[in-house]
């Protein structure tokens, strides 16, 4: 592949792509932040604080009835969690991606060894794949899946397997897998703040929203 | 009813006025991995996927999209994605409102901690302002407007109850009362079908030396604003309470065995009123447990350990989100400490009864609820139960129900009876 596709998309793509992201998720958050948010006049039964720590165990180590409803979808739920672990070892592990990160912020850490990246693109990547069977055949899941999110999967994808071939030397040129990784990650970058692959935000805002109202009423 | 004669863009504007920050932060965070489906008693009975909870927020998910994101704009507008139809809030007013009781289970086992029971209680409120409240509630609630309370119980029939008590049990209902220190509101589907919770809650009441009365000007909780998702409505019928409570100068309400009565004046006015209510609003499961630890009222202990075992039904309005799990207990294991057994689940991830929000009330909903209520019989089987107690009407009336659908010999009882009878004068 050309080595000035390359270039442009290490260089002033790369830099595009992350600053839309900053700003495409700053404007996400704000735009649900300023749609307004009503006090609760009810009285408290419960405390906030409490709620708030209930919640924090519940998603770390739930109740055994929370786990019984988990263990009905517990393939999916791992997958799940087992795509994430390992998308994050990738990106701030990987020791070419920690000098990225260098480059952005001004400082490193040190990153781990290859054998251990690869393990986690490797179960990042089966992961999504056990998520893209499960929507398949799950019948809440065919239901509920919608056009965009197999778009989301298909985007998600693309940089962890484009990496994951750019290291194992898999079928193309390196040359040309390194491109293909940097241009996917570009896309990803600015596909994020478009899509639900934003999720991330949001969850924290409801983190604290539900911790606090479901521990003010008692709930939790 | 016939999508023929909904009016399906009142839904989207209400929907539209509803999102705020809240509501916004949940739709954009939901991935539709339908773990929620797990906890629904609809679904795992049912296996249909459509009573997947997440499911039944699809309209607010559509309204938002279309509404308030870019993509989803861009959809609409190249027509990728149709605007919600008449036939969609026809549909969705069957899943809603016959395979939801918005009991909330869901809502505690999302994995973004997406609030997915409260979402659909919003989706309900736009299918009623789209005229497509189920017949059965849509007269109910005209009951409720017209006569006084759902089931078309008139002041007349009230003064019945009120006048029974005192010919028959020799109890007298003051009415009323300016100064008293505790409103009580009684509900229709109590006092219809448990006559006797008047006596019971009256002596309660009376051996705790409080200052209570009633009115029939303030006669009924029941609310079915609050079912149907009538915001107005909801205010105007807990107005009825709140008016005669703020004349006669008391310094409570109490609400008897119901669960969204109690709700809806608790939880709900502070915030159609935006501050708080002049008065506490309690329910008689709360104010029984306060009365036996001031040593008010006197029990008598393991009174009901009769050889049964009898095991306690954590309501959805009462205990789930009212947060009441500990004051029933209490209670029962003084009255029954060799008999009290817990089902499994319990407190806040109770299952529900099946009948609430509405449901019991719909007759096309019968065969969806005696499905729903299969779980609460493997779980009174599993506990080996002969009595199950509660503190709602309507899950006594859906346990009733389904005890003798399922051709079961088991007991359903109100705690504030046990309380009453176990009384030392």
């Amino acid at each position: 592949m050309n080595l000035d596709l390359y270039y442009l998309s290490r260089g002033p793509l790369f830099k595009f792509a992350f600053l839309f992201f900053i700003f495409g998720m700053t404007y996400r958050l704000l735009f649900v932040l300023f749609l307004g948010w009503k006090k609760d006049y009810a009285p408290a039964r419960g405390s906030a604080l409490r709620g708030l720590m209930k919640e924090l165990v519940n998603h770390i180590w739930p109740s055994s009835a929370r786990r019984d409803v988990y263990a009905r979808r517990m393939l999916a739920l791992l997958a799940g969690f087992c795509f994430h672990v390992g998308a994050f070892i990738v990106i701030l592990f990987q020791p070419a991606h920690v000098k990225v990160w260098g480059e952005i912020l001004g400082f490193e850490w040190p990153s781990f060894p290859m054998g251990v990246v690869d393990f986690g693109a490797s179960v990042a990547i089966t992961s999504l794949l056990v998520i893209v069977v499960n929507q398949l055949t799950h019948p809440v899941r065919k239901l509920t899946t919608t056009p965009s999110q197999w778009v989301n999967i298909f985007f998600a994808l693309l940089p962890l397997l484009t990496g994951w071939m750019t290291y194992h030397h898999l079928w193309l040129p390196y040359q040309t897998l390194l491109t293909l990784h940097m241009l996917a990650v570009d896309w990803l970058l600015i596909w994020m703040p478009l899509s639900k692959l934003s999720h991330v935000l949001y969850f924290v805002i409801n983190f604290f929203n539900h911790g606090i109202k479901f521990g003010k009423m008692g709930t939790l | 009813m016939s999508p023929a004669t909904v009016d399906e863009k009142k839904a989207v504007d209400l929907f539209i006025k509803t999102v705020g920050g809240e509501i916004a932060a949940e739709l954009e965070a939901c991935m539709h991995c339908g773990v929620c489906a797990e906890a629904c008693q609809f679904y795992i009975t049912t296996g249909k996927p459509e009573y997947a909870p997440v499911w039944k927020v699809e309209l607010l998910r559509k309204a938002y999209e279309q509404n308030f994101t870019i993509i989803g704009k861009l959809k609409a507008m190249l027509g990728l994605e149709k605007p919600i139809s008449k036939e969609e809030i026809a549909h969705w007013s069957v899943l809603d409102f016959q395979a939801c009781t918005v009991c909330r289970r869901c809502s505690l086992v999302c994995p973004m901690s997406i609030d997915v029971g409260g979402l659909i209680a919003k989706v309900r409120a736009g299918l009623t302002a789209a005229g497509a409240t189920p017949p059965d509630l849509v007269a109910m609630t005209d009951k409720q407007i017209n006569v006084g309370s759902p089931n078309g119980a008139t002041e007349d029939d009230w003064r019945a109850w009120f006048e029974w008590a005192e010919r028959e049990r020799g109890i007298k209902i003051p009415q009323d009362v300016k100064g008293a220190d505790t409103l009580v509101v009684f509900t229709m589907l109590e006092l219809g079908s448990f006559r006797e919770n008047l006596v019971y809650v009256a002596r309660i009441l009376n051996a705790a030396g409080e200052k209570w009365t009633v009115s029939l000007r303030a006669r009924d909780a029941f609310n079915m604003g609050k079912v149907i998702g009538d915001k107005k409505l909801e205010k105007r019928f807990a107005e009825r309470i709140i008016n005669v409570a703020k004349e006669l100068g008391v310094k409570r309400v109490l609400i008897t065995e119901c669960g969204h009565g109690y709700a809806a004046l608790r939880e709900d006015m502070p915030n159609i009123y935006g501050g708080p209510l002049p008065f506490e609003v309690i329910h008689i499961t709360e104010l029984m447990n306060r009365f036996f630890k001031q040593g008010r009222i006197k029990l008598r202990k393991g009174v009901f350990d009769n050889g049964h075992r009898i095991t306690f039904h954590d309501s959805c309005k009462i205990q789930r989100t009212g947060g009441l799990f500990d004051e029933p207990r209490e209670l029962l294991k003084f009255l029954a400490p060799n008999s009290f057994v817990e089902m499994n689940p319990n407190r806040d991830m109770t299952i529900c009864c099946g009948g609430g929000g509405g449901v019991r009330a719909i007759k096309d909903a019968y065969p969806l609820r005696m499905s729903a209520f299969k779980l609460k019989v493997e779980q009174v089987e599993e506990a080996q139960a002969d009595t199950v107690v509660m503190t709602c009407s309507n899950c006594r009336l859906q346990f009733m129900d389904g005890f003798k659908h399922y051709q079961l010999e088991k007991e359903a009882v109100g705690l504030v009876e046990m309380v009453a009878k176990a009384l030392i004068d």
